[in-house]
């Protein structure tokens, strides 16, 4: 049989080893999960930056691409069928010769139009406001049935070309989603400064819907490539609860 | 101010179900440590009420929560791990109801603190045995972003804590107030204290606990 003074020691030493295993491996565990977590949204984040740069990349070939190859091709192409239409007698052939260069036209607008939303050629050498105002006058000419309001606190973002292309993609996101869901009738783009931070507002008076919950349900990468893209330029989006419609803040920081 | 320790100790035992009937969210009792926060309460009433109001023997008491506590914890285990370690659930619920069985059939006021022991050896090495499941699972499958708002982070390390701190309390206490039934109270602190720190947990987590 053990003795008082044994068994106390046992039982303290025993309580004492058995507190401090616990809370060390408690401490090791927190302090381990959340490095290993941050080396994990550390990867991700590269992995991030790495396909929203490939695929700008890409749309810059592309666009490219259509620019000066097959937009100069089919220049070239509309110069010949014009010599053609010159030298043809025939007034039926004349009238086919002038319906191809109609045609030619047409395509080397469509391509001028897809190349510039591929990837606004404005935006290196006019700046992001330029290239949002565009934006915005192209939508509004093809929604007549939507209003879209203005107003622009700032002259222009001091912000870097590569961070002004994600926030010009995040709201070409939010107006593409105003006009495929939203139903709304009046649309509203603000920027302006708040204290030490830029805010890109865009309020609309359609469908209202949670920006959060929808962009962890949803399966298309819309909502989720804005949440992206925002990652990358440091920017946060807030939802403001709206009495009619949606009103989406985009708070950044210039860089 | 050890009585005003103690006294909070033990009411803070209500705090976890209070917050989860304030939520008013039916949907929340759906959590798998629900049992235990509704058994933790009721002991927090039955200890003030019976032991401390109406001065009943405790003993009782104790064999019944040891019952209550087996399937309560049980059930949080099970809810977690029926599809990985089914095998492993069932034997130490067999091995903890049989300790159960034992000490019941044989059950005397005088030796309830040797029964306790019995009880005592099973549920701390189950609970501190699927605790490390539960770590070792959350590093496989790095699904958690925040820890600290999960709320079975909160429990799982409560019942962790509370178990490994008060094991050689309750294994040894028998022995150890042979001799000397005055120094009961002495021990006793190290389970109030493990009960706080557990309690405490259990408010947190309940806070984070939110619709599945």
């Amino acid at each position: 049989m053990l003795g008082q003074g044994s068994l106390d020691a046992y039982f303290w030493i025993g309580t004492a080893v058995m507190l401090f295993v616990i809370f060390t491996s408690l401490f090791v565990f927190v302090f381990y999960y959340y490095r290993l977590n941050k080396v994990k949204s550390d990867f991700s984040d590269e992995l991030l930056r790495v396909s929203l740069e490939k695929e700008q990349q890409e749309r810059r070939r592309i666009a490219s691409g259509l620019h000066d190859s097959t937009s100069g091709t089919l220049a070239a192409a509309k110069n010949y069928v014009e010599i053609l239409y010159n030298k043809e007698q025939d007034e039926d052939n004349k009238k086919m010769f002038e319906l191809v260069e109609k045609a030619l036209s047409e395509i080397m607008k469509d391509i001028q139009s897809t190349s510039a939303h591929l990837m606004p050629p404005m935006l290196e050498t006019l700046g992001f406001m330029a290239v949002v105002k565009d934006y915005i006058g192209k939508v509004q000419e093809l929604h007549p049935d939507i209003k879209f309001q203005e107003d622009y606190k700032l002259q222009e973002l001091p912000m870097a070309t590569a961070s002004a292309y994600e926030l010009y993609r995040v709201m070409q996101e939010l107006i593409n989603n105003i006009i495929k869901h939203s139903e709304a009738s009046q649309v509203k783009i603000s920027l302006y400064k708040q204290s030490k931070s830029f805010v890109l507002e865009v309020i609309d008076d359609g469908k209202a819907y949670d920006f959060n919950k929808e962009a962890k349900i949803s399966q298309g990468m819309g909502l989720k490539n804005i949440t992206s893209r925002l990652r990358k330029i440091k920017a946060s989006l807030k939802q403001i609860p709206n009495r009619q419609g949606n009103k989406i803040q985009i708070h950044f920081k210039s860089n | 101010m050890k009585v005003a320790f103690f006294y909070t100790t033990l009411f803070i035992g209500l705090c976890p179900l209070l917050i989860l009937l304030y939520k008013r969210k039916a949907t929340l009792f759906s959590h798998p440590f629900v049992p235990f926060i509704i058994l933790t309460a009721v002991a927090t009433v039955y200890e003030y009420v019976g032991s401390i109001v109406l001065k009943i023997n405790t003993a009782y008491w104790s064999q019944v929560y040891s019952l209550l506590e087996v399937l309560a914890l049980y059930y949080f285990f099970y809810q977690l791990f029926k599809t990985t370690h089914k095998k492993t659930l069932w034997s130490f619920l067999i091995l903890m109801l049989a300790a159960y069985l034992v000490t019941l059939i044989n059950y005397t006021i005088v030796e309830r603190w040797f029964y306790k022991s019995i009880n005592t050896v099973p549920i701390t090495v189950f609970v501190l045995y699927f605790s490390f499941m539960w770590v070792k699972n959350l590093f496989q499958k790095m699904e958690v972003e925040h820890l600290h708002k999960h709320p079975d982070f909160y429990f799982v390390s409560g019942i962790a804590i509370y178990y490994a701190s008060t094991f050689f309390l309750f294994f040894l206490m028998g022995n150890l107030i042979a001799d000397k039934p005055k120094l009961f109270n002495e021990y006793w602190w190290i389970n109030i204290i493990a009960t706080f720190i557990m309690r405490s947990f259990l408010i947190i987590g309940t806070c984070w606990v939110k619709e599945v």
